[in-house]
This record gives structure tokens, sequence and C-alpha cells, in this order.
């Protein structure tokens, strides 16, 4: 369903058909709560109910009466919000996050709160407390993540759009394996007042849909300065779908070749190539670039945001909110309660990561990996602005390899963590990048990342749209096709 | 780098920092998937980053601030204690920090 056709059959009928969807397919567990009425904002009804924002550009006309599914990692009233996490499971947020007021203010209808990795850690969306998601796709496989709910959910019909957060590649990841078009924007293009926090140096929200145009519309809404959050920067909002049509005459495209290479699938690798081609063929010029210091993203990504989850993560005590084992007799004191309580608490990733981070910020080592990996992310973003200077996007693959096997890399971390090793670089210099589908290996969407200079969606979203429109789907995708129209 | 790998009682250790209980059979399972990870982090030390500082703030923001006012907070002391696992006379109740 795409947010045009939403809005012709009209508000109430496109919130019943979304609930329609998502009971149908429940099997593929994309949804963690449902809200049972959501309430519907008609053109004429009272705007008493509105959110009047201040700031917010989503007063000022622009509207989008569809509705949608939010990862369950931001904060709304009226449902539960669980991170996916036994820790929050019967979690109420007394308050809602400013990316869900700006959606309220011009019409949206929040449906439902999508699964995702607990505490969004995780490329699979099997780390959740509450089971594993599945692939439209193809069922045996994982949807990615950790948005894998979100990015389910929009392919299998259940929402025009999703939103997501992206740390490391939990939006793009998880499009690239459904076949949807997922945006991460520049750090601090969004607010993230009421995102839980995982790493707050790169903790990102952004929308997930079926076209580009669609995933525009949405960061209209969103996008902006709150004084919630302080990393949010006061530049103004362009109008993002005036330039979608605007073509790509010029546009000089940057081929990392460090994207294609070693663990990259050369099927996978070969379909980016075919639409670089077509880029060209549409005007684009081509230029080879190098971005040395992308081959340690990983690597650094695998401190940094481990170090900061570890400090994020200290808030669930068992004092104040969520899962404690504060009533049992058996446990002693209070440090006994917090040890006990986080034991029971959070799943092996969440364990892992916490452990990882402490480690890495602990006293004697911090020098060595925390100080280190803040030093080699400058190198990773110095080499972008260094690439920036000569081209306007980069482009490469948004994964090595299509939607994996449930189960196949649950019992390897380090291999889980190599989804994330295209993703994690444009995540560490704070750019932009989307993720669009570019065709199927066996069967299963591949997706192409375009990344951009920070604050440069317009650029990103207009090389984007263009190679949409230019490419048919309807013959290779038989019913699945990325566009979400339903089988 | 001095560590490459973190034996088991490094990992009580760490755990111990993370307040996070574990049974003996996940102290071995964690330390040899952290030895693992920790061994992948480890080639950042092959990388020449004497020229250049550690990023504070990726978009370059700083020093922020907003009017040193009171605010508005919606949220009224009852939405606090009702989330609290254990609540007592209008505070939130914990286990004692000392053993009797």
């Amino acid at each position: 369903m795409r947010i045009e056709e939403a809005e012709q059959l009209g508000i109430e009928k496109a919130v019943a058909e979304s609930l329609k969807t998502i009971k149908e397919k429940s099997d593929l567990n994309t949804v963690l709560s449902v809200v049972d009425e959501p309430v519907i904002f008609k053109d004429n009804s009272s705007t008493r109910l509105r959110p009047r924002l201040r700031n917010g550009q989503a007063g000022s006309g622009n509207k989008l009466s569809v509705p949608y599914i939010c990862k369950d990692n931001i904060v709304t009233l009226g449902t539960k919000t669980t991170a996916a996490s036994k820790i929050l499971e019967n979690f109420e947020s007394p308050y809602e996050a400013t990316v869900i007021k700006k959606l309220k203010a011009a019409g949206a209808v929040m449906i439902a709160k999508a699964n995702l990795d607990e505490f969004a850690l995780g490329a699979s969306t099997e780390n959740s407390a509450f089971g594993a998601t599945k692939n439209p796709w193809d069922k045996t496989r994982v949807p990615g993540g950790s948005s894998g709910g979100s990015t389910a959910a929009v392919a299998a019909g259940m929402a025009p759009f999703a939103l997501g957060s992206d740390t490391g590649g939990s939006i793009r990841q998880p499009s690239a394996f459904c076949g949807v078009v997922g945006l991460m924007p520049t750090y601090g293009r969004v607010s993230r007042y009421g995102l839980i926090a995982a790493a707050s140096s790169l903790d990102r929200i952004g929308p997930i849909a079926n076209s580009v145009k669609d995933v525009a519309r949405v960061l209209q809404i969103i996008a902006g300065r709150d004084k919630h959050d302080s990393t949010t920067v006061d530049k103004p909002v362009p109008n993002y779908a005036a330039v979608l049509n605007s073509g790509i005459k010029g546009i000089k495209i940057g081929v990392p070749k460090e994207f294609f290479g070693e663990g990259v699938d050369k099927q996978v690798a070969e379909k980016v190539n075919q639409a670089v081609a077509k880029l060209k063929e549409l005007g684009a010029k081509v230029v080879d670039i190098s971005l040395p210091h992308s081959r340690y993203a990983l690597a650094t990504y695998y401190i940094i945001q481990p170090a900061e989850v570890s400090a994020n993560l200290a808030r669930y005590d068992g004092a104040r909110y969520g899962f404690s084992t504060t009533e049992d007799a058996n446990v002693g004191d209070l440090r006994e309660m917090y040890r006990t309580t986080r034991a029971k608490g959070f799943g092996d990733e969440v364990k892992r990561r916490i452990m990882l981070g402490t480690y890495a910020l602990s006293a004697g080592f911090r020098d060595a990996y925390y100080e280190k990996a803040q030093r080699v992310r400058t190198l990773i973003k110095q080499d972008f602005d260094k690439a920036f200077e000569k081209v306007d996007v980069i482009i490469s693959p948004t994964t090595p390899t299509i939607a994996f096997k449930i189960g196949e890399r649950a019992d390897n971390p380090l291999e889980m963590y190599k989804a994330d090793l295209l993703t994690c670089p444009a995540s560490l210099a704070g750019i932009p990048a989307i993720s669009i589908p570019c065709g199927l290996v066996d069967k299963m969407p591949v997706g192409l990342q375009i990344m951009g200079r920070q604050f440069d969606e317009e650029t990103v979203l207009k090389v984007a749209h263009t190679y949409e429109q230019s490419v048919d789907w309807s013959q290779t995708h038989e019913g699945h096709q990325p566009g979400g129209r339903k089988e | 780098m001095a560590v490459d790998k973190l034996p088991k009682a490094q990992v009580e250790w760490v755990a111990k920092l993370a307040y996070i209980e574990l049974s003996e059979s996940e102290k071995i399972k964690y330390a040899g998937e952290l030895s693992a990870i920790l061994g992948y982090v480890s080639e950042l030390q092959t990388v020449d980053t004497g020229k250049v500082g550690e990023v504070m703030q990726i978009t370059g923001l700083k020093n922020v601030v907003e009017a040193d006012e009171i605010g508005k907070c919606g949220i009224v002391r009852n939405e606090f204690l009702k989330r609290a696992p254990q609540n007592e006379k209008g505070y939130i109740k914990v286990k004692s920090v000392f053993q009797r």
C-alpha cells in the first residue's frame, strides 16, 4: 500500500484495511501490539485533540492522513512500549515522542507497534524477547534488523509507512532484506526525543515506505529542530518533494571500491553495478573513489556502539519502572536486586553488548578501545569529507548478502555483526543514507545504498527517486514487488 | 592490544561492574564470544591515529543551551509512582542498601 493509495481510500477505510492485513498475516510476527481503537482525525474534526506544535513544520499545512506502524522503541501513548525486552514488557510511557506528536498533528494514525531486536541491538529481529519476525518474501528467512518488524510490515502491505530507528544499519539493512525503501536521515535532522536510547552518538529515527516519494513525505513532517533534543540542528527543512523530479544530469556518483570487495556477495555487487550503469544512462557521472578507512568501520562501530549502550542501559535497574526482582524474598539487598533484575530482564545479546561496552570503558582499557575508536571515527569521517569534494553521492550495496535464514547466525554474534559491514560507515560519519530495491538474487531483494553529504537528503532522495522511476519491477517480482503491492 | 582474550575471571569482573548476574555456563559462553569480538576489533590498533582527535560531535554542534527557566512538566508524581515496582507513602521503595 502506497501513501497515495491509502489517501484515496480515506483514513477510516485505510485504517480498517491495515488492521485487517495485520490480522491476516499475524504469522509473520511483525507487530507486538495493536492500537484497539485508533483515534482518527478527520479533516473537519476538532483540532482540540491535536497537539499544537510551536517549532514543528507539521502544523503548517503538510497533511498525511494515513495509518502507520511505529517501531516499539519509540514511546507512544495508549500502547505499551517494550523495546522488545522482557525488562519493559508491561511498560506504558507517560509521554510520547516528538515524531509521534508531529505525525499526529499531520493527521497520521498510529495503528501498531512493530517488533525489533531487543533494544534495537541486532541485525535479524531474532533477538526480540517476543519471538522472531519472518521475512514476507520467504518465511524461513530473517527480515533483517533491528527494524525488521517495521520493514516486514511495510513489505507485507500492513501500512503505507512505518517508523524505524538506525544506529548502524537498522533501517537500511532490513529495508534491503524486505525490498522496501528506508532512509536514515542526517544525525540531528530528526528529533529523537522519545526514542529509547541505544547509542546516543549514532541513533537516528527515519521513515520506511514503498517508494522514495513516500519516504520523502514522512521526512518532511518529522524533520526539524526540537528543543527536547539538543542534537537536532536549527537548519531550515527544505521542500523534499520539490526536488524529486529535477533529474540527475551532471550529478557525480562515487563508487567506493572498498564496498564491493571482500565479504560482499558477487551477485549482490553485480546488481548494484547494474544500477550504477542505469544511473549513468540517466545522465549521472560515475567516479571511482576510495574510502580507505571504511574497512575499519565495523570494528570502530563495535566499540563505540556497545560502550554507549552500556551507559544508556544502566537505567534499567528494577527500581523505578519495568521488570524487577524487588518483591522476591530470596533477593537480599539493593545490589542483588540490580544484578538479578538485569540477569532476568535482559536477553543474551543485550548482556553481550553491555559487557563489551563496560569492558571498553573500564579503567585501564578506555584509551585503548573507546578513545582509539573515536579517533578512527575521525579518519572515517574525513574520508567521506574528501570524497564529497569530488562527488555528490556515494553508492554501494546496502548489505553484503541477501536475507539469511532464521537461525543461521544466531550462535555466532560476530557473523551477525558483519551484516552491518556496509551500513555502519555512514552511521559513524553522521551522513544520510537510503536503501532502495535494485533487483533480486535467488528470488530475494537486493538493496542499493545511496549516501550523501550531511543535511543533503535532497540529493540522496533525488538520485534514489530517479533510479526508482526508471525501473519496472512488475515482471521480476511476481506480485511481491517492492512497492508493497499485495500478493 | 594488551588483552586479546577475555578469560572467565575477567568476564566475572565485567559482569560485576555491569550489575548482571551470570551462571557458570554463561560465563564460559561469554568468555568465548567476547574474546572473539575483542580479537576482531583489535585490528584498530594498527591504524595510525597520531594526527587526529576524537569525534566529539559528528555534525559539529557546540554548547547547545536553552534559557534557564522552569519548564512545565506534564507528568504528575503519581504517573511515576504507579510505574515503580514498589512504592510507599508517595516514595519509590527499594531493597535496603546495607544488609542488616
